[in-house]
């Protein structure tokens, strides 16, 4: 491909100029804003068009930067090109909207107008190749990472026949960079907490829960033992306060002990006894009549007038059987008197009675004014009898109140020990329930995670899509440089080695398209290398680009103000390999002498303009 | 006899816990065993299986005494549950440990055990869950007992961590009906003979359609088997099929008229169809249309992949598009997924747009 003609009506601050261009090298000089880089942009304009209004241009701001704004209606200019017997001239008019164009193709047997989409471009070539590869501006400045995925990707693309609009590797890094968006909202605690929630739940799932089950059997029993115990308690009480007053009553009652009572009820029945003895024989019917008193008095004395009156008859000479009347006189006499003897007897001992009778009522019934009766007798012979009967209540109250004693001591020893046993159950028991709360949020939580965990595969689904087409576009892109790679290599170190004059042995390319000098077998990164050293290492590398691409054709190559870092050794270098082994245009855009006079002084040819 | 077959009712759950729906869907599983006791007395049935999950988790004590108020109302209905994963049974656990009224039998053995009714002849087998996880196949072996009676299974499983078993080898094992749950979908199999009901309420918005149980009857030589909704709420899938001239309101319109009619009921909206590449739908923006449990975006960039496909042996865009559809991956969602990612980041990122890809 071959620029013959470049004539610009107006662009940017370039008015009306027209260049004719030969073969080899051409400088374009000019001061700083004399439009040197706006005649390299136009260039490229006039060759590949320029939209208005979207597209790269628009969006770099070319467009506008170069608008006219002196006569922005003349905004245009035309360049010729030629490749083998094909001539193509692209007329551009950027002041109409759109932009129009003027394409017209002369080959040796016609002349048409074509299409911008049948501009016979070199294979590939693209205003954004073009940039990247031909159009050499600050190298240093544009070379980096940036330039090295850029030329792999054009590479691959242009190489592939493909669309130069796509950018593998911008898309690798979209894809990169939305992988990492998907993974960044990728809930990893989430899943590190469903999976320690998974390790809990196994072991709560292995843990026994047989432990703490005799918690409720016990406290059932405890409680039945503390409602006896309660009852005891209340029954000992009552029972408690009953015998106090029991016996509080018969301390009253004079009574001190149980044989006292006895004692005195055996008495009193004694007395009784006597007392009725006494009523019915000596006190009551004729037994104690005045007139058996009497009789027995009379009989006294009719026995003492018969002894009298016998003395008498028998002294007077009376007979024996004279004193049988005697004899029976005196015999009731005796009998009267025994009787009236022992009725005495009786009447003292009733006394006695009487006295003692009234002596123990006294006793038992202080208030009580005893006469000595009978019927008292038998009144004490009822108390007494109740009073050993209450007797027999209280050693009965007694006996169950120390078995309720006993019984109590005994449950409350019981109990004491199942509270312990009932503690321990307690113990298993909260923690029976502890498990179970703890299973049941450990459930809980995992429900609850279970939406984020189908979120998070989701996303991981997400960002295995994502990197799949992201390794495919990248499989793609090596597969297409590691068939670029070795020629390329080739190239590029026999260039570098030659402009250093064999200061470096080469260059090597990594699989990434990253650049490492060669000295001595050793790889130097171009960080390592000075600022002129690193420019001829990507200038080497461009050039190899250039000529990989497009092995079968001289593409012209644009140099704006790129040799600006190269030291005199260094430009010569280039200049004369550029000279030597480049057979295609060579535009040189500069602001200073030095290459004007590098050429002369290695005695290169070349055609100049001034701007 | 007839019988009602019932499982996963997961008494407890909360589903859409933090959706404004969610009051009434936990609502709606609250009662659904009041209403399934209601239903039992109402239809006077006389059996009531319960094939594991009646709670959702190993319940509590108050849980079970709710539960059995429940069962204890029913006037003349026997009721058998087991349970399942979610309720597993742990020795010395309140499950284990409660007493039933006496109309209940409750087989909690992890071992195969039974209830025998004599008044129907009828022998009821099962065993509850003691883990979360039961990975044997023991349900394909357990056989009918050949004594002349009816037998019954009543078991819950059905996937690879709980219990797998086949329709077929069940129902081969001599059982005249086996009674199934922990699938939340009903199925049928082996005519009628192999049943799961699904769970009565939805618990998840992934269950969609109606939720029910089965009435089954069983007399001498006659068995019939019916099935029956139940659910108070429904989950509804809606397909929204979309077209490359579909803007994002025109989207958001057409959901929200379906949106608007609901009435117990949340819809899950899956997004299908071609759309415009440059189109991505915004799936929160539609979620908080209201009464949308979930939206799946399906849909797929509407580019011209055969034109793409038809590109030189070299051309990286047609190499990639064929990397993803051919050898039969043309129909792999994750292969078709990976494409459209690639194809969107390579537009996204041409030169002069995507309009400028030849």
């Amino acid at each position: 491909m071959k620029l013959t003609k470049c004539v610009i009506r107006q662009f940017g601050p370039l008015r009306n100029k027209s260049f004719d261009f030969g073969d080899g090298i051409t400088l374009i000089s000019g001061k700083n804003e004399s439009g040197k880089s706006t005649l390299h942009t136009a260039i490229t304009a006039l060759l590949f068009g320029m939209e208005k209004g979207k597209g790269r241009a628009a969006a770099s701001g070319v467009y506008r930067a170069n608008l006219p704004w002196s006569e922005p209606d003349i905004y245009g200019g035309s360049v010729v090109w030629e490749r083998g017997e094909v001539k193509v001239t692209a007329d551009r008019d950027f002041s109409r909207t759109p932009p129009q164009s003027r394409l017209i193709v002369e080959e040796p047997a016609r002349v048409r107008q074509i299409t911008p989409e049948e501009v016979p471009f070199p294979d590939g070539l693209s205003p954004y190749v073009f940039t990247n590869t031909l159009s050499f501006r600050q190298i240093g400045a544009a070379t980096g990472d940036g330039l090295a995925a850029d030329l792999k990707n054009h590479v691959m693309n242009l190489r592939s026949s493909g669309d130069e609009h796509l950018n593998v590797y911008a898309a690798v890094h979209e894809l990169k960079n939305k992988r990492k968006a998907l993974e960044r909202r990728i809930d990893a605690a989430a899943e590190a907490e469903d999976a320690s929630l998974d390790q809990t739940l196994r072991e709560m799932e292995s843990r026994s829960l047989s432990e703490g089950g005799d918690y409720d059997r016990l406290k059932a029993e405890a409680d039945a033992q503390d409602a006896r115990i309660r009852e005891l308690t209340a029954e000992r009480e009552r029972a408690d306060k009953e015998l106090r007053q029991k016996e509080a009553l018969l301390t009253n009652m004079g009574t001190t002990s149980r044989e006292t009572v006895e004692d005195d009820l055996r008495r009193t029945s004694v007395l009784c006894e006597q007392m009725e003895i006494y009523e019915r024989d000596y006190k009551g019917g004729s037994t104690g009549s005045g007139v058996l008193n009497l009789l027995s008095l009379g009989t006294v004395f009719l026995l003492l007038f018969a002894v009298f009156f016998f003395i008498r008859i028998i002294m007077n000479g009376g007979k024996l059987w004279m004193l049988i009347p005697l004899f029976v006189i005196a015999l009731l006499a005796a009998t009267f008197f025994v009787r009236l003897t022992r009725r005495a007897d009786a009447n003292l001992a009733d006394e006695k009675n009487r006295q003692i009778l009234t002596g123990m009522l006294s006793r038992y019934l202080p208030d009580y004014k005893a006469e000595g009766t009978q019927k008292e007798a038998g009144e004490m012979k009822v108390y007494l009898e109740k009073v050993l009967q209450l007797f027999d209540y209280l050693a009965d109250k007694r006996r169950i109140f120390e078995q309720d004693t006993e019984e109590l001591v005994s449950l409350s020893a019981s109990r004491e020990a199942m509270n312990e046993a009932l503690n321990e159950q307690l113990v298993l028991k909260v923690r029976r329930e502890q498990w179970e709360l703890s299973l049941r949020e450990a459930m809980a939580r995992k429900e609850a995670l279970k939406p984020v965990l189908r979120e998070n595969a989701r996303l991981r689904d997400e960002v295995a899509a994502a990197a799949r087409a992201g390794a495919a576009l990248t499989m793609l892109a090596e597969d297409a440089s590691a068939s670029f790679g070795a020629p390329l290599t080739r190239e590029a170190s026999a260039i570098f080695s030659e402009i250093t004059g064999g200061a470096y042995d080469g260059l090597e390319v990594s699989d990434d398209l990253e650049l490492y000098a060669l000295s001595a077998g050793r790889k130097i990164a171009p960080g390592a290398l000075s600022a002129g050293a690193m420019e001829q290492l990507y200038f080497s590398f461009r050039l190899a680009v250039v000529r990989c691409l497009w092995p079968h054709e001289e593409m012209p190559l644009f140099f704006d103000d790129s040799f600006a870092m190269y030291d005199s050794e260094r430009l010569d270098a280039c200049l004369n390999w550029l000279h030597r082994n480049y057979r295609g245009q060579v535009f040189l855009f500069t602001c200073q002498d030095r290459e004007k006079k590098t050429l002369d002084r290695l005695g290169i040819p070349y055609d100049s303009f001034e701007l | 006899m007839r019988f009602i077959h019932t499982a996963d009712l997961h008494l407890g759950m909360q589903p859409d816990k933090d959706k404004p729906w969610g009051p009434a869907r936990a609502d709606a599983v609250r009662t659904s065993l009041l209403r399934m006791t209601q239903l039992c007395a109402d239809e006077d049935i006389d059996l009531l299986l319960i094939a594991g999950d009646l709670f959702h988790a190993p319940p509590t004590e108050r849980e079970l005494k709710d539960a059995d108020y429940l069962f204890s109302t029913l006037p003349r209905t026997k009721v058998v549950l087991i349970a399942g994963n979610h309720d597993f049974v742990r020795p010395g656990s309140a499950y284990a440990r409660f007493q039933f009224c006496p109309q209940v039998t409750f087989l909690s053995s992890p071992e195969l055990s039974s209830v025998y009714f004599p008044q129907w002849d009828l022998e009821v087998h099962g065993f509850s869950y003691d883990a979360q996880k039961l990975f044997d196949s023991r349900l394909d072996e357990f056989k009918a007992p050949e004594d002349g009676r009816r037998h019954i299974l009543l078991a819950h499983g059905g996937d690879e961590s709980h219990l797998p078993l086949h329709p077929a080898r069940i129902a081969a094992n001599g059982w005249d009906y086996a009674a199934l749950g922990h699938l939340h979908r009903p199925a049928l199999a082996q005519d009628g003979r192999v049943a799961v009901p699904g769970s009565p309420e939805p618990v998840d918005h992934s269950e969609t359609g109606a939720h029910g149980y089965y009435l089954g009857s069983l007399k001498k030589n006659e068995f019939s088997l019916e099935w029956r909704t139940f659910s108070d709420f429904r989950y509804t899938d809606v397909t929204v099929n979309m077209t490359p001239e579909m803007t994002a309101s025109a989207l958001e319109s057409l959901i929200r008229r379906r949106a608007d009619d609901l009435a117990r009921e949340v819809l899950n909206i899956r997004l299908t169809g071609r759309r415009d590449p440059s189109f991505v739908p915004d799936c929160e923006a539609l979620l908080r249309i209201g009464g949308i449990a979930e939206v799946i975006d399906g849909s797929q960039p509407d580019y011209p992949l055969e034109d793409y496909k038809a590109r030189p042996a070299g051309d990286l865009l047609g190499r990639f598009v064929r990397s993803f559809t051919e050898d039969g991956r043309g129909d792999d969602p994750s292969a078709r997924k990976s494409l459209y990612y690639g194809l969107d980041a390579l537009m996204n990122t041409a030169g002069g747009g995507k309009e400028a890809i030849r």
